[in-house]
C-alpha cells in the first residue's frame, strides 16, 4: 500500500471535475459537482490514477499526502 | 478566582493589589512544569492542551496572540474578562511570552464589539513594566473571521478568513506563534500567581481549576440576557444552571451546549454533562467555548436550529464550493421543516443527506459544525421533529405551559 491519500485544498476547487473523470474508483461527485475524496490510503495499483488527477487539476486543488488513519 | 471581586477594571494599581508582576525570569522549563501540574486546556473552544501548544513552539516563538475575537453570538465570556480583568489576561500572555522568548504580544479584538475592543486597547496602553512589544489587531471576518488559522491570516495582512491548513495547526511541531483564546491567559497568570498547589486546589484532578461559562442571550435560541459565570470543572451542569434540571411544559429540558458550532443536548444526556472538557473516558469538547443556550418552554427546537443553521449560512466565508452551495441548501432545509404545514418526511431525509455532504469539506469546521448542529437536532428531538415531519409542531399543539415558566428565567 502506498501510504498516501488525497485531500482537497477547498478554497481553490472550482468544481471542474476533472480528479473526478481522472479518479473515478476513488473520487465521487458531490450534489454540486465539486470532488469526494475520502483521504484513506491508495492501493498501490491505483497510484497512478491519484497522480492524474493531482496533474490534472486545473486550480491545483489536489495534493497527495500521508493517509489518514482509518477510523 | 477570575471573575472574584473586587473588579480592577483597567487600572493597573487595582489590579496590581491582587495579582503579581509577570515575573521576568520566567523559563520555557518553568512554564512546561506549571503546565503539565495545572492541566490548562485552550479555551476557544477545542479543548486543546496548552502545555501541547507550548511544546510544539520547541521552547521559542516569535510571538504570542491572545484571541479576543469571541465572533460566537452564544459567547460574552471573554468580553467580560476583557472588561472586568484584562490585566490578567495580559499577564498570561506576557508570561508565555517571556518564557518562550517572544518579543512581542498580539491582541486580537473584536471588530463586531466596539466595547470589548476599546476596553483590551487601553488595558494595553496602561501597560506598563513589560519589555514588550504590543500589537492589537481587530477581525472583520465575521463569525469565521475567530478561528485560529483566519486570526493569523489577519495577522499576516491579508484577509481575516480560514485557510487549509495541511497539517493541525496546534499539533504542527513549527508553530511560529503561541496563539490561544483569552481566557487560556487569565488561567495561566493565576495559576503561576496562585501555585499550582491552590489553582488545583478547585476542579478535578483531569482537570484543575475553573472555567466561565456564559449562559443564554445569543438572540435565536435565548432572546434574554446573556450571565457569565466562573465555575469549578466537575460540577454537573444541572446543579450550575438549575432551570435545566427541571421539565419545561411538558417537554424534557434542553439546551444548545458549545454554542452555534455546538450540539443540541436533553433529558438525561443533558443531566449528565460535566463542567469541563474532559470526561472519564474520553475527550469531548461538549461545552466549547463554554456556551449553554437553554431552550425555553415555547420555543420550538426546530425552529431555533433553523436560525441558528440561518445565521451559519449567512456567516460562511464564500470560499470552499461544498460549504458555500452547501449550507443555504441546509439552512433552507432546514427553515421548510420548521415551518409547520411544510414539513415532510423526504424535508428530514433531505436535511440528512446535505448535513452528510457538507461534512469535513472545507477549509474551516464551520461545515462540520452546522452538519452536527443539523443532526443533533434528529438526535435530541425525535417527537418534535416527527411531528414537523408530519407537518405539524409539537411546541404549538402541547398544552400551554404554567404561566410561571412563560416568562424570563429568574436567575
Amino acid at each position: 500500500v502506498s501510504g498516501q491519500g488525497l485531500v482537497v485544498d477547498w478554497p481553490r476547487c472550482r468544481g471542474h471535475g476533472v480528479c473526478i473523470q481522472a479518479f473515478p474508483e476513488l473520487v465521487g461527485r458531490d450534489p454540486w459537482g465539486y470532488p469526494l475524496v475520502s483521504g484513506e490510503e491508495i492501493p498501490d495499483d491505483l497510484m497512478g490514477h491519484a497522480r492524474r488527477a493531482v496533474r490534472g487539476c486545473p486550480e491545483n486543488a489536489l495534493r497527495l499526502v500521508q493517509a489518514r488513519r482509518p477510523q | 478566582m477570575l471573575l472574584a471581586p473586587p473588579v480592577a477594571g483597567l487600572a493597573t494599581a487595582r489590579h496590581r493589589a491582587r495579582w503579581p508582576e509577570p515575573d521576568p525570569g520566567v523559563r520555557a522549563a518553568d512554564l512546561a512544569e506549571l503546565l503539565r501540574r495545572v492541566r490548562i486546556r485552550g479555551r476557544g473552544g477545542a479543548g486543546f492542551p496548552l502545555a501541547d501548544k507550548v511544546a510544539a513552539t520547541g521552547g521559542r516563538t516569535r510571538a504570542v496572540v491572545v484571541n479576543v475575537a469571541e465572533s460566537e453570538p452564544g459567547s460574552a465570556k471573554d468580553a467580560v474578562l476583557m472588561l472586568t480583568a484584562p490585566h490578567l489576561v495580559l499577564d498570561g500572555a506576557v508570561l508565555v511570552a517571556t518564557a518562550l522568548g517572544a518579543p512581542r504580544v498580539q491582541v486580537v479584538v473584536p471588530g463586531h464589539r466596539a466595547a470589548v475592543a476599546d476596553a483590551a486597547r487601553r488595558a494595553v496602553a496602561a501597560r506598563d513594566g513589560d519589555r514588550m512589544r504590543w500589537e492589537v489587531a481587530a477581525t472583520t471576518g465575521g463569525f469565521v473571521g475567530g478561528q485560529a488559522a483566519a486570526v493569523q491570516e489577519l495577522l499576516a495582512g491579508r484577509a481575516n478568513r480560514p485557510v487549509t491548513r495541511w497539517v493541525p495547526g496546534a499539533a504542527a511541531g513549527r508553530a511560529s506563534v503561541l496563539l490561544s483564546n483569552a481566557e487560556t491567559f487569565a488561567h495561566v497568570a493565576a495559576a503561576w500567581a496562585l501555585g499550582p498547589g491552590r489553582y488545583a486546589g478547585l476542579g478535578t484532578p483531569e482537570e484543575p481549576g475553573t472555567t466561565l461559562l456564559t449562559v443564554g442571550g445569543d438572540g435565536r435560541v435565548d432572546d434574554g440576557g446573556a450571565t457569565v459565570a466562573e465555575v469549578e470543572h466537575g460540577r454537573r451542569l444541572v446543579e450550575v444552571v438549575p432551570e435545566l434540571a427541571l421539565p419545561v411544559g411538558g417537554r424534557e429540558p434542553a439546551a444548545l451546549l458549545g454554542g452555534y458550532h455546538g450540539t443540541w443536548v436533553s433529558g438525561d444526556a443533558l443531566s449528565r454533562v460535566r463542567i469541563g472538557r474532559v470526561t472519564a473516558r474520553r475527550v469531548r469538547p461538549v461545552l466549547g467555548a463554554g456556551v449553554v443556550l437553554p431552550l425555553r418552554a415555547d420555543a420550538c427546537p426546530v425552529a431555533a436550529t433553523a436560525a441558528v443553521l440561518g445565521f451559519l449560512s449567512a456567516e460562511r466565508a464564500r470560499q470552499c464550493g461544498p460549504c458555500d452551495a452547501g449550507l443555504p441548501e441546509l439552512a433552507g432545509t432546514a427553515a421548510t421543516l420548521a415551518r409547520p404545514g411544510l414539513g415532510a418526511p423526504a424535508t428530514v431525509e433531505h436535511l440528512v443527506m446535505l448535513a452528510r455532504a457538507v461534512d469535513g469539506r472545507g477549509a474551516c469546521s464551520h461545515p462540520d459544525a452546522a452538519a452536527r448542529l443539523a443532526l443533533s437536532l434528529l438526535e435530541a428531538f425525535p417527537d418534535e421533529v416527527e411531528a414537523h415531519r408530519a407537518g405539524g409542531c409539537a411546541v404549538r399543539e402541547r398544552p400551554a405551559p404554567p404561566a410561571s415558566r412563560l416568562g424570563r428565567r429568574a436567575r
